[in-house]
């Protein structure tokens, strides 16, 4: 018999106006099994319906490991449709909640050359977050 | 396979007399069977590339049938227009972004039709109009195509929708 785990409440206070919350994941190459690990602070978009975004950088690096990323298009919020490189990756995990292996599935969103990553609905899908704008703080359940 | 009844080890020469049917002994059914063979010529196969392996074989001493087999998955037929463009892509000429976006939808159209894929999967196809793989989901698509080299580029897009999602060099 499996146990359910236990469910996670993490409070955090909005930082630069914004909320930010600390994610791992990796980039997977299922035919070697080779994996780039991701780590990195991310601001919550949930204006964005894909994964995580992250600088074109990341591209290299998932090249390093034999997986070449498709190229698609995406549409930013002034209406203006830009390429991206999209890849999978897995989201293992959010603050201190860690999934359970292998991982969330999420859509890696590769475009820009601004640092800075965002965690859009795709990744927010596996928990519940509460935003209090006047408190500047949020609540998330996992 | 014809069903016969073997004999035991001791039991192999029948005792005098003793007269066996001919269709409970595989060696008088052997025996009496003319020794003919099917041969083929080159161009009775050549167009069902059979594996050589494969080749039907008709012999009265093994009596066997060895399965039909395909060096590779049948492809849909292309339309000339099609192949054309592909051409022109196969000549490394550019194609014009219309082109393109008519030759994907071409594509895409013709390979759902010809393997009756559902709408809303999502499928990753080669520009000859073969799926190479598919699934329910993008990202469970993409896990499935990453790492893979298909040798030609591929397209990604979701069965019914307008437009594609994207490819893969």
């Amino acid at each position: 018999m499996t146990q359910k785990p236990e469910k996670v409440k993490i409070c955090k206070n909005y930082r630069k106006k914004a909320a930010y919350i600390t994610i791992e994941g990796t980039i997977p190459n299922p035919q070697t099994a080779a994996q780039v690990p991701l780590r990195f602070e991310c601001r919550i978009d949930t204006g964005f319906d894909g994964g995580v975004l992250v600088p074109v950088r990341y591209k290299s690096d998932t090249q390093s490991i034999g997986v070449r990323p498709t190229i698609t298009n995406m549409t930013l919020a002034d209406g203006q449709k830009i390429n991206v490189y999209v890849c999978a990756a897995y989201l293992q995990a959010i603050e201190k909640c860690v999934f359970e292996s292998p991982g969330k599935p999420i859509l890696l969103v590769m475009c820009g050359l601004r640092e800075g990553q965002f965690l859009g609905m795709d990744a927010l899908k596996y928990c519940t977050i509460l935003f209090d704008g006047p408190k500047q703080n949020f609540t998330i359940d996992i | 396979m014809p069903l016969t009844l073997l004999p035991d080890q001791d039991d192999q020469m029948p005792p005098e007399g003793f007269i066996i049917p001919h269709w409970i002994s595989p060696r008088t059914e052997e025996q009496r069977l003319p020794q003919a063979k099917l041969n083929f010529e080159v161009e009775d196969y050549i167009g069902t590339e059979l594996l050589s392996r494969e080749r039907l074989r008709f012999s009265s001493e093994t009596f066997e049938i060895s399965r039909f087999g395909f060096h590779s998955s049948p492809r849909p037929w292309l339309q000339p227009q099609v192949v054309a463009k592909l051409d022109k892509m196969r000549r490394r000429t550019p194609l014009t972004e219309k082109e393109m976006v008519s030759l994907i939808d071409d594509l895409a159209k013709i390979s759902v039709e010809f393997y009756d894929i559902e709408k809303g999967k999502f499928i990753a196809a080669r520009f000859d109009g073969r799926i190479v793989e598919s699934a329910n989901t993008q990202i469970e698509l993409l896990l499935k195509i990453q790492g893979r080299d298909f040798g030609v580029p591929v397209f990604v897009w979701e069965a019914g929708s307008e437009s594609f999602l994207g490819w893969r060099i």
